[in-house]
């Protein structure tokens, strides 16, 4: 282990490093208890990052997308061209550049906005967010269950039919060989799956061979909270790394021989 | 007029959306040009769903300042922080994108990372003392869920390897087999229940948005 | 107070030290264990290994600075190994606090690996909007990114010759931090038939196996042991490889603590109190 110099005062490269370590160690003070290097830190970061989001919103978004789009569709109708100006090309098709048509959210958003504006029309907010919860929740309903149901009940089989020469060439899956743990995997998750949907079914009382497949069900949900808890530290503490890399590397310059 | 209307515009986009996946749109015109238009609305909508978050962020802010709060002297902090930045990042980027601002990437580099970083790295002590303090193996259920939760922080990281070499567990009974079996088999069994449990409430939710029944999305008031 | 009971009563701050001990010592001075390759992503690097058509890869980097630790070693290896085979990749972010850590990776991309921009690699920044943008990628990729996030006309970049919508790629792989997975699983690969992967955070990688069983997705790198296995198979260990020593003993440590946890409960005088209630209450059945 080689201890170099520490990253340097006085170029911005170095004097980023110093704040960086500086804020991380703030943060890392609150878990002696909390006091104002902390607080500082903390509301430090719900500032710089409001103010980041508010960059990144208008140059990746509102520029492009409606900005532009409008100061194109006035620059068409200053000329006189109409139909250019709403995004239609000389044959009055659409055209992929929307231009004045972007008014429509123009004045959505501005109903949101009248939320801080004016009380009394502040109920013009809903049609905003109804218009887009509406486009939200069409477009969730086919796909929800094609994704989450039904191609997940195809998975539970799948196996089945994987080991199956003729059934997987006609479901264009790769043949396996079955060994016997192979099939009881596929039993397992069959069964796994089947127990777990009954211990959420809740519409009949839990009697006689549901109460059976509902005690089955939640061993197979405990396991798997179980290895959930188990990645979830592992995420927790790879972020926790990430944070000693830069201070001992990045900071202190310690490097490793 | 005021429940009606987002009512029936909730209901006239959603019923059309949900349309227009079954239609063959590069073959009908109108159903393609209306379902661009609407996903290029909800596009630049988010935007101003920021906006209002961030505003009703400085709004609160201000009125701690204004009631000089014990804690106002952190408003300040919020206030002068985000307007610094949004100045930063909207009036020294020259041309056309923010990607060339490098006092911007500077920024966001020392200071929204490291504080980003460390706030959440601070969970891995929290989830040490939490698991210590409430993990009890107190019954069957219990149990099952520590020894999962063991075998997989064990056998995912490579000292699950040299300790079941120590142990003389090989092949299928090393904890690292063990560990991917468990999240093959059992996990993934459990796992596609909650996926379908949540694919249903999500269309039935979905469906309830798009016929008025569910209006939470009205907020409070008349 | 007997032993038991003080070993269920450790002061938290006690746990944090022992935590910061213990993975703090691998890092600065690193244990050397092996790390193993796990199937899914094996199967990953053999997908991106056998395109052939050298159509481009979308890499959507949707995360931010709180877990580029586990997601960024997983986007460096994968642009590696797509350089490496000539496989142009293009970015996009649809998570808002990504493209100030796209624009790092896309730097080191060409400082370290001579990528050229435009060529090799784009990254066409971030929009609002996830599922509608997704939607508006297949219509066509410079609908929903008429820019660069350097300002360049997206359909002037060279990259983007022959490769008009999201469904001319040849792999999306979304490194996420969020649900946004479950979207482009939805949209880009059940909706388009775009080949889906998944590189996502810890947390979230135990839910995304039943995609990976059920094949809506063709491999999945899961935390930093997901990104510090897809460097090895690379051949450029990285910060995720060397990050694996201190996983382990941060693992241990938990693992122990917990241990003394229900040692203390179930020894000390507590727990014995909750036993001998609990036998009370059986003997009144």
């Amino acid at each position: 282990m080689i201890l170099n110099l520490i990253a340097p005062f006085n170029t911005t490269e170095g004097l980023g490093i110093w704040i960086a370590a500086f804020l991380t160690l703030c943060i890392f003070s609150f878990l002696y208890k909390d006091n104002p290097f902390y607080k500082f830190a903390e509301h430090l970061f719900v500032g710089v990052s409001s103010g980041y989001y508010i960059s990144i919103y208008y140059w990746n978004t509102l520029k492009p997308n409606m900005i532009d789009e409008l100061t194109k569709g006035f620059t068409a109708l200053g000329k006189g061209d109409m139909q250019k100006a709403f995004g239609l090309d000389e044959s009055g098709a659409v055209m992929a550049e929307p231009h004045l048509r972007m008014l429509v959210p123009l004045m959505l958003g501005i109903f949101i906005l009248l939320i801080f504006i004016s009380r009394k029309n502040a109920w013009l907010s809903r049609i905003s967010f109804a218009w887009y919860i509406g486009v939200a929740s069409g477009i969730a309903i086919p796909t929800a269950m094609s994704t989450r149901v039904l191609l997940q009940a195809q998975g539970s089989i799948r196996d089945f039919c994987s080991y199956n020469a003729d059934c997987a060439v006609s479901a264009g899956l790769e043949p396996q060989v079955a060994t016997t743990a192979l099939w009881i995997n596929a039993f397992l998750l069959l069964i796994g799956t089947l127990s777990a949907l009954a211990y959420f079914f809740f519409s009949l009382p839990s009697k006689g061979a549901l109460k059976v497949m509902n005690k089955v069900g939640i061993y197979f949900l405990m396991i798997s909270f179980g290895a959930s808890f188990g990645y979830t530290v592992m995420a927790r503490i790879s972020l926790l790394i990430g944070r000693l890399q830069f201070l001992f590397y990045d900071w202190l310059g310690i490097t490793i021989s | 007029m005021k429940t009606k209307l987002p009512v029936t515009i909730a209901f006239l986009t959603g019923i059309f959306m949900a349309f227009a996946y079954f239609v063959e749109r590069d073959n009908v015109a109108w159903v393609r040009i209306l379902y661009e238009e609407l996903n290029q609305n909800n596009i630049v909508l988010a935007v101003f769903v920021l906006f209002l978050g961030v505003g009703t962020l400085l709004i609160r802010h201000a009125k701690k300042i204004r009631d000089r709060n014990s804690d106002s002297i952190y408003s300040w902090v919020v206030i002068v922080s985000t307007l610094a930045v949004a100045y930063i990042g909207l009036f020294q980027t020259t041309g056309e994108s923010i990607g060339a601002n490098e006092n911007f990437q500077w920024i966001f580099n020392n200071f929204q990372v490291p504080l980003s970083a460390t706030m959440f790295s601070l969970l891995a002590f929290f989830v040490a003392s939490a698991a210590y303090r409430a993990f009890r193996a107190r019954n069957t259920e219990a149990t099952l869920l520590l020894i999962a939760a063991a075998i997989v922080m064990i056998g995912r990281v490579p000292i699950g390897a040299v300790i079941s070499d120590g142990l003389n567990l090989t092949g299928s009974f090393s904890l690292p087999a063990i560990a991917e079996w468990i999240l093959d088999i059992p996990n993934t069994a459990a796992k596609r229940a909650i996926t379908i449990g949540i694919g249903l409430g999500m269309t039935a939710t979905a469906i309830k948005i798009i016929f008025g029944i569910e209006r939470t999305y009205m907020g409070s008031g008349k | 107070m007997n032993i038991w009971d003080k070993l269920s009563s450790i002061d938290r701050r006690w746990i944090f030290l022992a935590m910061a001990i213990f993975v703090s010592w691998p890092v600065l001075k690193p244990l050397g264990l092996p790390v193993t390759t796990t199937k899914e992503v094996e199967s990953l690097y053999s997908f991106i290994d056998e395109i052939e058509d050298k159509k481009p890869i979308i890499l959507a980097l949707d995360y931010g600075p709180s877990t580029a630790p586990e997601l960024t070693p997983m986007a460096k290896a994968v642009i590696r190994h797509a350089i490496s085979k000539g496989i142009p990749v293009v970015g996009v972010s649809l998570a808002p606090d990504a493209p100030g850590v796209a624009n790092d990776i896309w730097k080191w991309a060409q400082e370290e690996l001579g990528a050229v921009p435009g060529e090799d690699i784009a990254y066409l920044g971030y929009k609002a909007g996830t599922t509608n943008v997704i939607l508006q990628m297949g219509q066509g990729i410079s609908k929903a990114f008429p820019k660069d996030y350097y300002g360049n006309s997206t359909d002037d970049l060279p990259i983007m010759e022959g490769f008009q919508s999201l469904k001319d790629a040849s792999l999306v792989l979304g490194l996420e931090a969020t649900a946004i997975m479950d979207l482009w699983i939805q949209y880009a690969g059940d909706q388009m038939g775009v080949p889906v992967a998944g590189g996502m955070t810890a947390v979230s990688a135990p839910e995304a196996y039943v995609f990976y069983q059920s094949g809506q997705i063709v491999g999945l790198m899961g935390g930093m042991k997901g990104g510090a296995e897809y460097e090895l198979l690379v051949g450029a260990p990285g910060n995720a490889v060397q990050g694996m020593d201190a996983q382990s003993l941060g693992h241990i440590v938990i693992i122990v603590f917990i241990i003394f946890g229900n040692l203390g409960f179930f020894l000390g005088k507590k727990g014995q109190d909750v036993s001998r209630l609990k036998s009370l209450r059986g003997d009144q059945k």
